[in-house]
């Protein structure tokens, strides 16, 4: 596989999950906010600008993945937003007990050792993205 | 590349920097509620406690009688308030249909019915301990049930494995067998065990409660009126699937928040122990949510002074004492009115 269908795979599979896990908190926002309320970490937080915030940039990296003059950002994002999902995770599941998880879906099915893995490898994945399209970058203005 | 690399480092110390602000202002292993609590129009003041020999799981007064399940023993003792003395009601040698999951004292008759974790019999006994009756209940396995009015009558919660719904059924055992549908569940693909739960009953109204573990909808039935009432509790946690679907079955996943531990009711109040914090809880205390039967709403919170060591198990109302049962001790709290 060539390097610029890798990066569009990559940009397609991340932009499917952030668009899927926006759209199952739109589509019960309500349990999304409580969810996030019960969460010890966010305990101080306002969850109404809070889980606007979450939605917004799951939406926005969905974008930016798709657009290719902004791909790279788009991959930054996703990387930054995966990696902060991960540990998030990580850090209730081995300090906290009884956690909440306000992602719907399969996702918020998973079991918490699984959904860490599941992170890991899209945060991975988004690392790639960059790595690669820097690297075409990088080809194209050698050329 | 250098330089993406660059980036993703710096990238990786912000996610890790985030990540240390939340844990530094964290709150661990709270339940928000939306709402303040308030106090309840109760004084409530510690009236000494009783010493039970193991941890008492299931606590039921009735007169001047306190019992107690310990369930590690599979035995019921029974404590008697006049004469200040613990004696074995049903032994361990007795526990012919495993576990209890639930105990209660006759409304209609002299005797304890004991619910079997299998859900094929309800066992009834003698106040003298012995075993009186049992019912088989083969055609309805039940979950968790509870003595209705009326002799024979049972609410029963119950899984339609054909429907795949969870329910609440009454079932009438007798010369005229009957059984109908009271309450169906929301639908979840989880065997019905989001739905978990445990009864309360108040037979002077012949109100029975519905007590969810995870979610805030709270069911009142009164067999009488044959009416259905719904209290949604203070923190308003919807319905919603609590389980992870495995190759060997269904299991409460790890993530799910136990709300609802322990309930109790008399004829205008119903008592629930919520592990659900509210904004204006300075620290973690056991907090006993009351709300009226008339109307269903919210009245105060009484925090518990000199609460009990260990998790609150079970709870029990008569007359103006409120019965807390933990880890080998029933503690007695008088309530009144400000």
């Amino acid at each position: 596989m060539k390097r610029p269908a890798i990066i569009t795979a990559l940009a397609f599979a991340i932009s499917v999950l952030f668009v899927y896990a926006a759209l199952i908190k739109v589509m019960d926002y309500s349990f999304f906010v409580a969810n996030l309320r019960k969460s010890p970490l966010l305990a101080n937080y306002n969850m109404h600008v809070l889980a606007p915030v979450v939605l917004g940039i799951e939406m926005l990296a969905a974008v930016l993945l798709n657009i290719a003059a902004v791909r790279r950002a788009g991959f930054y994002l996703s990387f930054f937003v995966m990696l902060t999902f991960t540990l998030y995770l990580v850090v209730l599941y081995y300090f906290y007990k009884n956690i909440p998880c306000a992602c719907g879906g399969i996702l918020g099915m998973m079991p918490y050792p699984v959904h860490i893995v599941f992170n890991i490898v899209f945060t991975l994945m988004a690392m790639m993205g960059v790595l690669l399209d820097s690297r075409q970058r990088h080809s194209r203005a050698a050329a | 590349m250098k330089r993406a690399v660059r980036n993703l480092t710096f990238l990786s110390v912000v996610s890790l920097c985030l990540i240390l602000l939340l844990v530094k202002n964290s709150d661990p292993d709270q339940r928000f509620i939306v709402i303040d609590r308030t106090n309840a129009a109760f004084t409530v003041s510690p009236a000494g406690s009783i010493a039970f020999p193991g941890k008492i799981s299931l606590v039921q007064v009735s007169g001047h009688y306190i019992y107690g399940y310990v369930h590690k023993q599979g035995s019921i003792y029974r404590y008697d308030l006049l004469r200040h003395r613990l004696e074995t009601f049903i032994g361990a040698a007795d526990s012919m249909a495993g576990t209890t999951n639930g105990l209660q004292v006759a409304p209609d008759a002299p005797v304890v019915y004991r619910f079997t974790t299998s859900g094929r019999q309800v066992l009834l006994y003698r106040l003298d301990g012995s075993l009186a009756d049992s019912i088989v209940c083969n055609d309805h396995p039940y979950v968790k049930g509870v003595k209705g009015l009326g002799t024979g009558t049972f609410i029963f919660q119950w899984y339609d494995t054909a429907k795949v719904a969870s329910m609440l059924k009454l079932v009438h055992y007798g010369s005229q067998p009957a059984d109908s549908v009271i309450y169906t569940f929301p639908h979840f693909d989880d065997g019905g065990i989001s739905e978990d739960g445990q009864f309360i009953c108040q037979p002077a109204t012949g109100d029975v409660y519905f007590i969810p573990f995870y979610n805030s909808r709270i069911i009142r039935y009164n067999q009488g009126q044959n009416r259905l009432y719904n209290i949604v509790t203070i923190d308003s946690t919807p319905p919603a699937n609590v389980t992870l679907h495995t190759s060997s079955g269904y299991f409460i996943s790890s993530k799910a928040l136990l709300l609802n531990s322990a309930a109790t009711a008399d004829s205008g109040h119903l008592y629930l122990l919520s592990y659900a914090r509210a904004g204006n809880d300075a620290q973690q205390r056991v907090n006993v949510d009351v709300y009226a039967v008339a109307g269903s709403r919210y009245q105060g919170t009484i925090s518990l002074p000199a609460p009990p060591t260990g998790a609150v198990l079970s709870l029990a109302k008569s007359g103006d004492t409120l019965f807390v049962s933990s880890v080998e001790k029933v503690m007695m709290y008088k309530l009144e009115a400000r």
